[in-house]
């Protein structure tokens, strides 16, 4: 057991290494970065008290049902599993729980707490064979794959958005409205293996074109049922979630740019910071896009053309 | 098509092709075969400019790539699609738009179930059903036989016989000689990246005397079995 968590920082270490930073300079900045957006958040909105928990159970729910934990009941015994996922979730959920600490919310925490072990001791079955159906069928690639490893999280956030609107909560609503957002921009988050970009028979731009309308159909399907809740919900305020939306949109050809930027790689450090800082200060759009445009033709020319 | 000249590559310090000259014609079928580690996965790899390289390969195509299609020995596939969606993926990504798949699933793949469920060589059928729909123009199939039931084996090779009719160039790698002998029209051996001119069908059966003299010469009696 010690054996699988050291070799669990090898592996960290190693993915530090991958994008380019030393692995200590990486969690120095990983922490600083986490301090950060957690000061700027609990600044921000009172509703980030309740986000915390959310991403964090999400993170959980996500590397529960990874492959490697495939590997990891077949080589293990069902107790010492279950010690390995309890100090695992604990270690991940960690800094969440203290910034909660910090900021006062002990009964959040002591909830999260509970439910972090919780999710250790529950075996989610969501790698099942049975074909999960998606409304992206015609379109299959990022957004299918996406959808069908999120579908428990994007029916969560429709439930909270659902619940937002008949206990008359506008703010909760929007927040939810732009997680499923944020959602929509991580199915780009890993990049394809060379032969997925390799079949298409588009030039750059056609390609990068193709990728775009693809997102634009797809996450709309996936965001007009909640947009139309809101503006019903609201209507003197509809303009903010059909702005929210634009943006959103607006980010979403950033995020296949900042993609294809590092292609084959993932998005490495700098190029994440970049991107994390235009969430939060969008003009910076104009300078990242064309940035992220130039890298993807660079990186994309020896494979396309 | 297509024409190669004085093709090399390099990794690092190690030269994996030495100076290939090579002409592919429509309507033929063309072999390749070699020790592991060979060369022909690199070769397959330049032709189908999925890798650089030194030298030049020429085609009647504007662009070669976009005629290629590619069977990969073991076919990379996304997770959570099914074989449905997978051959969609490809008919679109060469901007065909064809989606009912029924009739030409000729191997009867479960197309509605995800592929990772698939076994080896159900997964190599749908590869290689993936890149017929695409309506390619030339076939790299890079082992093509291994790991497929005996009957697809012999559906594959009416597959290439109908391709050859068709006037596509089909090149194959296969380490079961006898799949090549059956279904090439001429057969290259590659050996640490260097490769002979090629034997036609007349000489298959000394090339593979020759094979065998040269793989098991003196090496069973080593086993002192």
């Amino acid at each position: 057991m010690e054996y699988y968590f050291s070799l669990q920082f090898i592996r960290l270490k190693r993915w530090f290494k991958e994008i380019g930073i030393s692995p200590i300079l990486g969690i120095a900045i990983s922490i600083f970065v986490f301090i950060f957006i957690s000061k700027l958040l609990f600044i921000k909105t009172e509703l980030a008290k309740w986000i915390y928990p959310f991403i964090t159970l999400s993170i959980l729910v996500n590397i529960s049902n990874s492959q490697y934990k495939r590997l990891l009941k077949i080589i293990y015994h069902k107790e010492k599993l279950r010690i390995i996922r309890m100090v695992e979730n604990g270690i991940v959920a960690l800094p969440f729980l203290l910034y909660l600490l910090y900021e006062k919310e002990y009964l959040i925490a002591l909830i999260l707490w509970i439910a972090v072990f919780f999710v250790a001791l529950i075996s989610l079955n969501i790698n099942s064979t049975k074909t999960i159906p998606s409304p992206f069928s015609k379109r299959p690639f990022e957004n299918i794959i996406g959808f069908r490893k999120s579908f428990i999280l994007i029916g969560l956030l429709y439930f909270i958005l659902f619940k937002a609107i008949q206990v008359d909560n506008y703010n909760l609503g929007m927040f939810s409205f732009g997680a499923i957002y944020l959602v929509c921009m991580s199915f780009y988050l890993k990049p394809e293996q060379k032969y997925f970009v390799w079949i298409f028979n588009d030039n750059i731009n056609g390609f990068l074109k193709r990728k775009i309308i693809d997102a634009f159909i797809c996450s709309s399907i996936l965001m007009i049922p909640a947009l139309i809740g809101l503006v019903i919900f609201d209507h003197k305020n509809f303009f903010l979630p059909i702005g929210v939306s634009l943006i959103g949109l607006i980010f979403l050809v950033s995020m296949i740019f900042a993609k294809y930027a590092s292609y084959p790689n993932e998005m490495n450090v700098p190029q994440g910071i970049l991107f994390a800082l235009s969430i939060w200060f969008p003009p910076m759009l104009l300078i990242v896009i064309p940035l992220y445009y130039k890298r993807c033709k660079q990186n994309l020319a020896s494979i396309l053309e | 098509m297509i024409s190669i000249k004085n093709l090399s590559k390099n990794y690092g310090s190690n030269q994996v092709l030495k100076d290939l000259n090579l002409n592919l014609e429509r309507g033929h079928v063309y072999g390749f075969v070699g020790k592991n580690g060979a060369g022909k996965t690199t070769l397959f790899n330049c032709i189908a400019a999925m890798t650089t390289y030194d030298g030049q390969i020429d085609s009647e195509f504007k662009n070669l790539k976009n005629h290629i299609g590619l069977l990969e020995t073991n076919p990379i596939f996304l997770s959570r699609i099914t074989g449905w969606e997978y051959l969609k993926l490809l008919c679109q990504a060469r901007k065909i738009s064809d989606d009912d798949f029924n009739e030409q699933n000729i191997f009867e793949l479960p197309l509605n179930d995800y592929v990772e469920t698939y076994s080896t060589g159900m997964k190599k059928k749908l590869a290689l059903m993936g890149i017929l729909l695409q309506k390619n123009e030339v076939f790299i199939l890079d082992e093509p036989f291994n790991g497929v039931d005996i009957q697809s084996n012999i559906l594959i090779g009416s597959i290439i016989e109908e391709l050859r009719k068709k006037k596509k160039i089909v090149l194959i790698s296969s380490h079961i000689f006898s799949t090549l002998s059956k279904n090439c029209d001429k057969i290259f051996l590659l050996n640490e990246g260097s490769m002979d001119k090629g034997v036609t069908e007349d000489q298959f059966e000394a090339l593979e005397s020759a094979l065998k003299k040269d793989i098991v010469e003196g090496k069973i009696d080593r086993l002192k079995l």
